[in-house]
Parts: structure tokens; sequence; C-alpha cells
């Protein structure tokens, strides 16, 4: 696929409102396209208008600025409690059930905004939005965290915790030994 | 009544055009998106442009999906903490949300390059573009007017007058006609064209 074509699949998916996965695409053009379809789509990103954002973001959008961690927010429209997204989450990983406990504990690392995203795999974006319902590319992951609170005043009127939907925080748990696939999903680093 | 550019929104030029709300222009999308700012709907306009900044960053370098969302969440925190902080941005509100995502991915970069965590961001080029402290400073610095000022001069040098006159003189459109002794309509294509040019000049580096 030449250079033009590759700049007007995006466009076209762009204006069409699909979320064209741009990382994806970067990565199939050969390496010395790779800079320049870069700038072509940033100058698309420039003149087209951004499409209507999906519903869901705009429910995490929401939270954001009330100070609560986005994921909670989704999940609470969505009607799913936290077991269920874990237990998803946990089968689209291909993890064993036994290890659904220790999905849970880096769930809700991630739900309460304290798990670094640099550390997460790639593939556990794709589980998350899929156990959440949404689009990968609209999801929210982590709310203003402590530091913030000062600094965005009427803006960040609180932080949500873990039990706002009602819930109990789930203790944290050592982990000893040798880290295992679970560890390695959530802290493992870029794949 | 606030504004972005404080001006009021009670002479907006494109109002009329703003029927079909699925097909925006440029101009359109840029009164949108200062209207939003002025009613404080901050959500939705966060929202807008959530995904396109992603797109964004992928498209400016090189990083995994996770360094992404890190980046993405430290524009959007701070955008959020400039504009609770009163910050008034003296860019469209499009131009200056890309032009921090390409300030705050580079740095992004930077550092892991310089801790040798990567070698380069998009190409050997691009790396050298990384250390370009004057880009940096020209983003850090959105909203003082001597650097707006320098942006705008990059520009033709009507179109560069025509928007110094609009936002940085906070005059109408119809007042800066006058002063260039131009037709309010080709005010409205200088300012267009203008628009344009700027995006694509912020596209063009990256930031």
């Amino acid at each position: 696929m030449s250079l033009d074509q590759m700049e007007e699949k995006f466009r076209t998916a762009y204006l069409a409102g699909e979320r064209p996965d741009v990382a994806d695409l970067i990565n199939r053009a050969p390496e010395a396209d790779r800079n320049e379809l870069g700038r072509r789509i940033r100058m698309v990103l420039a003149e087209e208008t951004p499409p209507d954002p999906a519903p869901e973001t705009l429910v995490m959008a929401q939270a954001i600025l009330r100070g609560e961690q986005p994921l909670i927010a989704l999940r609470g429209s969505k009607g799913l409690t936290r077991d269920a997204v874990v237990h998803q989450l946990r089968e689209t990983l291909d993890v064993p059930p036994d290890k659904e406990p220790r999905v849970a504990e880096y769930y809700h690392d991630l739900e309460t905004g304290q798990l670094p995203l640099a550390g997460i795999r790639d593939r556990v974006f794709d589980a998350l939005a899929s156990a959440l319902g949404v689009a990968r590319s609209s999801l929210m992951l982590k709310g203003p965290g402590p530091s913030d609170r000062g600094a965005g005043a009427a803006v960040f009127a609180r932080r949500a915790g873990p039990d706002d939907l009602g819930e109990q925080p789930i203790p944290l748990m050592s982990s000893p030994g040798e880290p295992d696939e679970v560890d390695d999903l959530f802290t493992g680093g870029p794949q | 009544m606030s504004s972005l550019y404080g001006r009021t929104l009670c002479c907006d030029p494109w109002r009329k055009e703003r029927a079909n709300p699925t097909s925006l222009s440029r101009d359109e999308s840029d009164t949108r998106d200062r209207d939003l700012l002025a009613r404080g709907d901050l959500d939705r306009l966060f929202a807008l442009y959530w995904e396109p900044v992603l797109a964004w960053i992928h498209a400016t370098a090189r990083v995994h999906p996770g360094e992404a969302e890190e980046i993405r969440q430290q524009v959007f925190l701070r955008v959020t903490r400039e504009i609770g902080s009163g910050k008034e941005y003296r860019l469209p509100f499009g131009a200056a949300i890309f032009s921090i995502t390409g300030w705050t991915t580079r740095g992004y970069v930077e550092g892991q390059a310089k801790r040798g965590e990567r070698e380069a961001a998009m190409g050997d080029d691009d790396h050298q573009d990384l250390v370009d402290d004057r880009s940096r400073r020209e983003i850090e610095a959105i909203g003082q007017d001597d650097d707006v000022a320098q942006i705008f001069a990059r520009l033709p040098q009507r179109e560069a007058q025509l928007m110094t006159l609009h936002y940085l003189k906070d005059m109408p459109l119809s007042g800066v006609a006058e002063v260039m002794e131009i037709t309010a309509n080709n005010a409205h294509q200088i300012h267009h064209r203008a628009k344009l040019r700027l995006m694509r000049l912020i596209a063009e580096n990256g930031a």
C-alpha cells in the first residue's frame, strides 16, 4: 500500500468515526515511510474536525473532571460489578482460574489509578476494552492523582475511592516469589 | 458571557453555518470548541479530543500503548490544571492541545532517550527534534502573547497581521477588516486560511 493510500485509509476511517489504530497503521508501513506517514496523519488530524466522541468517552471524561476514576464510572454506567469485569478479563487473557484473585488485585489497582500504565502489556488493553464493552482507544484509564487535587482546585473536587459503587476495597496482597504470568501482564512492560 | 480569546460569543460569524453538526468545517470546529470552553463544558471538549490526541501521540513517536496512555494522561491533566487555574490559550483549542501533545510526547521520549531506555522517537531525524529547545519553549509558553506572536510570525504577512489583530488584540474580524482595508468577507477568508496553515505548521513539526 502506498503512502497516499495509507493516508487516505486513515482519513476515511477517522472521519467515519472508526477510531483507526495509528500505531498499527504506522507499524505496517515500511520503516523508511514511517516518519512521513506520521506527519501525514498529524496533518489529517490538524485539518479535519474531530468526530463526535462515543457516549462512554463522555462518561469517563465527566468522571475525571469530577475528580473521580474513569474506569469506576464507566463500569458503573454499564451496570457491571468488579467481579464480572475481573472474570471476563481473566478469561480473555487466558489466565488459569486459580489466578483470578491476582487479576482482581491488579484490576483494583488499575481502576483506582494506582497502576503505572506504561508497564501494562498491550493485550491487557484489548481485554479490558472488551470486558467493559468500549473501543480500546476510548478507554480513559486513570483520573487525577492526589498531587492533582490542589492544582485543579475547582476542577478536581475530590478523588474517588474504590468503594464508590458500594464495594469494599480489595486488600493488597503481597506476591512472594518469582513474578508470575499475571505480574508480567500488568507490570511486564511493553510488548 | 466569557470567551476564550477575550471576545464575546454574540457575534459568531459561523453561527448560520452550523446547521449540520456532523460536517463541521475547521472554522466551525474552532467556534464549537470556544463555545464549549466559554460554557465550561470541559467534559465534552475533552471527550472530543481524547482519541485524536492518542492518534497524534502515535503519529509523533514510536511509543508502546501503555506509554501512549501515560502521555495522553499527562496532556489532559495539564490542560485541565491550566484551564482550572484560569489560563486562556491564545490559539484555537485544537491547535493548543495538539501542540501540548507534541511537546509532551517529545518530552517523554527525550527523557527515556537520555536515560538510555530508547534510541529515538521516529527515526534519527526526529530524535534531533527531541532536543529542540526553541520549539519546546514555544509550546510550554502557549498563552503568552510574545510566543503566540512568534508562531503567527511564521504565517504569510497578511495572515500574520490578521491573526495578531484578531487573537492578540482581541479585535473582531469586522474591525480587523477595517484596519487592513479589506472586505469582511476577505477577512473571513484570510482567517480561514491562516488557521488551516497554523494547524499544518503544528502538524508539520509534531508540535
